[in-house]
Formats: C-alpha cells, structure tokens, sequence
C-alpha cells in the first residue's frame, strides 16, 4: 500500500513511517501541509494519513485547495487529530470527501487495521 | 408748695409713660425687625431649599437618566452577548480554548510513546529480552493511565461548563447487561474473580445515552475490580424496579467505604486513603464524572456500605420506560 503521511510533528512522522515500512508499506512522509498538497498534486497514494491542526497551511487547508481543484474525489484521506473535533466539525469533513475521522492516540496497529480497506481498492 | 411738687411729679410720671411708650415701641419695632429679618431670612432659606432641591431634582433626574441610559446599554450589551453566544453555538464554534489546547497538547506526545511501545513488544526493532518486555509493559500500562487521566480531566472539565453532549436513545437493558458480561465476566474469571449480572428488570427499553451509562458502569466495575480480594473477589451488577424508578446497581465484596468518607467520595481527585492497604491507583476523578454523568441523564447516584464488607453503588432514575 502507498502511503502518505502528513504531520507536522517529526517524532509521530518517523514513527509511522518506520511502523508501516516494517509492515511492508511504502510511506512518504512530509511535515507541513503545502508540501503535502504539492505530493497529492503529482501523485495518488492508496491513502493519505492528513494531521489537522499544523501551522500556517493546515490539514483542513489541504483538504479545502484538494476540494477546489477536484482532486478529494480520486484520493482517500483519514484524518488524524490530537484535538477534540466535534460531531458537526467530523461530518462537514465528510461532506467535503474525507473517508475517516481518528483521534489520537491510536495505537499504529488499529490505525494499520483501518487502512487495509484502502488496500488494492482503488477510489471510484 | 405742694402744687409746684405735684406738677413736678405729673412730669416726671408723664416722661416715666411717654419714655415707657417709646420704649415699648422701640422694642416693638426691634422684635418686628427681628421678625421680619428671620421671615427674610425663612424666605431666603425657602428660596435656597427650593433651588437646592430643584438642583437635586436635576441631579436625580440625570442620575435616572443615566442609570435608565446604562442599564439598557447592559441590556443590550447582554442581548447582543446572548445573540453572539446563540451564534457561536449554532456555528458549532463556542469552544473552550483551554480544553482545546489542553488536549492536542497531551495526546500528541502519546503517539509516538505508544507507537514505539509497540514496535519494541512485539520485537519489530529487533528481539527484546524478558526484562526489557516487562520494562515495555510497565511503560505501556502508565501511558494508559496517562491517556485516561487526559480523557478524565476533559470529561470533568465538560461536565463542570455544562458542556458534555449527549445522545439520548433507545436502550435494550438486555443488550446492556449481555454486552457488560460478555466484555468483563472471562477477563475477571481469569483473576480469580466472579462477575455476575442481574437484570431483573428485563425486556425493558430506557431512553438514555447508552455510551455515558455504560463510562458509567464502567467506572464503578473498574474501582470495584481494585478493592475486591485477591482470588475471591465478587462483582455483581444489575438492576431492579422500585416504584417509578430503575435502580442500577454495581455491588462489590471488597473492604467496604467507611460512613464518614461516603460523603466525600463523589468529590474531585478524592482517593480513599490506600496507606495501610495495596496501592491502588486512579485518577480520583472516576466517582466524581460518574455522578456528574448519572445527574446529567436524570437520576442520582448513592453509596451503601458498612465499612467493612463491600460497597454497593445505585444509580436511581425515574422510569419512564416503554416494553418491548
């Protein structure tokens, strides 16, 4: 599976990159989300891990520039949040084509558990 | 001679009353002038309270003017806080920033903890010995307890704004309770310790928020499960009807609660003295958001115990249930 990771923290990007890899993942991982977005533009990966809260380009910007150039359709996006989103916050992500919403913590293992839908499964 | 003396005595008598009449006059006039001066006086003074209180009447009426001009800027200052509250809230936006802050600041760093946890245990970073599992293990084991306190401290703070939210729905006692046996009694009999549900009240459907009562459930197995006996601990949960109500109850055989700390034991960060007994560990805020959660969903929440011989937990709500 291609992965792609976008967080601004360095300590959780290694640390997924290395778990995914070992589990036979390829993993790009970048920390801010302009970067991330330049990523999306020239390639499609399996699914995109996408933090929310990053400074100056954040996670809710990439997925705003991916809904303007129409690219949120062929790309699936978790989002992956250390802060409190509320129930109306998770379903207009939603609406603007975000598969899932998780929380932080999250043991890697539950996370790689919810990112095998995504595996061989090409978006419509 | 006489003649000449009786003249001179008319005389004298004549200026005594013509002197007399002068000064009776004299002094007339002085009392009038005094009279008149004290009524000038009285007028001045009359004159002075009027504009003194007509200035005062001034006073009032701008003092009233301004108190009316103020308490209506207030009220609408208050009416445009309300309209601006009411917005905020309609946007999904009255956040508490500290809450906010608080949250992303103590979970980012656990991802990465339990992440390489993780990776160590099951020996993805090479092959690790007995000692350093069991060193994993106790790592792993506190950063749980680290990511309940965060979750704890939230619960607790929502709960204190009146800002928990809560999903009332249809809840089958049944499923409940088979969903509470089948998550606790294999793990507790593996311990050593009974688990047992009485739902007597079954085949009823409650309207509650299913996820809080059970947080709730969920807390209290969770403290009984720390002050059972080793090996021959005994849980028992269930509930019953009484009158209009529905009584859940959580009923442990561990040492029991004494009388004078019952009261207490609802509060924050209260911990039940562990000194002379096994160190028990807890964020101290399970009681206290068990019973804001139970009073949020309309019931109370009491305590029995004598003590010494275990301690049971009621949770009381009106029934206004409808049977399947």
């Amino acid at each position: 599976m291609k992965i792609l990771i976008i967080d601004d923290n360095k300590d959780i990007t290694k640390m997924f990159s290395k778990y995914m890899t070992i589990k036979g993942h390829s993993c790009s991982v970048v920390n801010d989300g302009r970067s991330g977005l330049n990523l999306i533009d020239n390639k499609t990966f399996d699914v995109v891990i996408l933090d929310l809260a990053m400074p100056e380009f954040s996670g809710s910007d990439v997925i705003d520039a991916l809904c303007k150039s129409g690219k949120i359709k062929n790309q699936n996006i978790v989002t992956l949040t250390a802060s409190i989103i509320s129930d109306e916050e998770e379903s207009t992500l939603k609406s603007k084509g975000v598969h899932s919403c998780l929380k932080k913590p999250i043991d890697p293992d539950v996370l790689l558990g919810h990112l095998q839908q995504f595996e061989n499964k090409k978006t419509i | 001679m006489v003649e000449v003396n009786d003249v001179i005595l008319y005389l004298l008598i004549a200026w005594a009353v013509i002197v007399t009449i002068l000064l009776i006059r004299t002094r007339q006039k002085h009392v009038k002038d005094i009279d008149e001066l004290t009524r000038d006086q009285k007028l001045q003074a009359e004159r002075t309270d009027t504009k003194e209180k007509q200035q005062l009447e001034r006073t009032d009426a701008t003092a009233k003017q301004q108190l009316e001009r103020t308490d209506a800027t207030a009220k609408q200052q208050l009416e445009r806080t309300d309209a601006k509250e009411v917005s905020e809230k309609l946007k999904g936006v009255a956040k508490d920033e500290f809450s906010a802050m608080i949250t992303h600041e103590l979970n980012t760093p656990l991802v990465p903890i339990i992440g390489y946890c993780k990776m160590f245990k099951t020996s993805m970073l090479g092959k690790i010995n007995q000692e350093q599992l069991e060193a994993i293990e106790i790592i792993e084991k506190n950063t749980k307890r680290l990511e309940t306190l965060i979750t704890d401290i939230m619960d607790a703070r929502k709960l204190d704004l009146n800002q928990m939210k809560f999903k009332i729905d249809d809840l089958s006692l049944d499923e409940f309770f088979s969903n509470l046996d089948s998550d606790y009694r294999k793990v507790l009999e593996n311990k050593r310790c009974q688990f047992t549900t009485n739902p007597y009240a079954k085949n009823l459907v409650i309207k509650t928020d299913k996820s809080r009562l059970r947080q709730v459930f969920d807390n209290l197995i969770g403290n009984a499960i720390k002050f059972v006996p080793e090996n021959k601990g005994k849980i028992e949960t269930g509930c019953m009807k009484e009158n209009n109500n529905l009584v859940f109850y959580v009923k442990d055989n561990g040492f029991g609660i004494l009388h004078e700390k019952q009261k207490e034991l609802f509060q924050k960060f209260y911990q039940i003295d562990t000194s002379e007994r096994r160190p028990i560990g807890g964020t101290g805020l399970g009681l206290a958001i068990s019973k804001g959660l139970v009073e949020k969903l309309g019931g109370t929440i009491s305590v029995k115990s004598d003590g010494k011989t275990g301690t049971t937990f009621y949770m009381k709500f009106p029934l206004i249930a409808t049977s399947v």
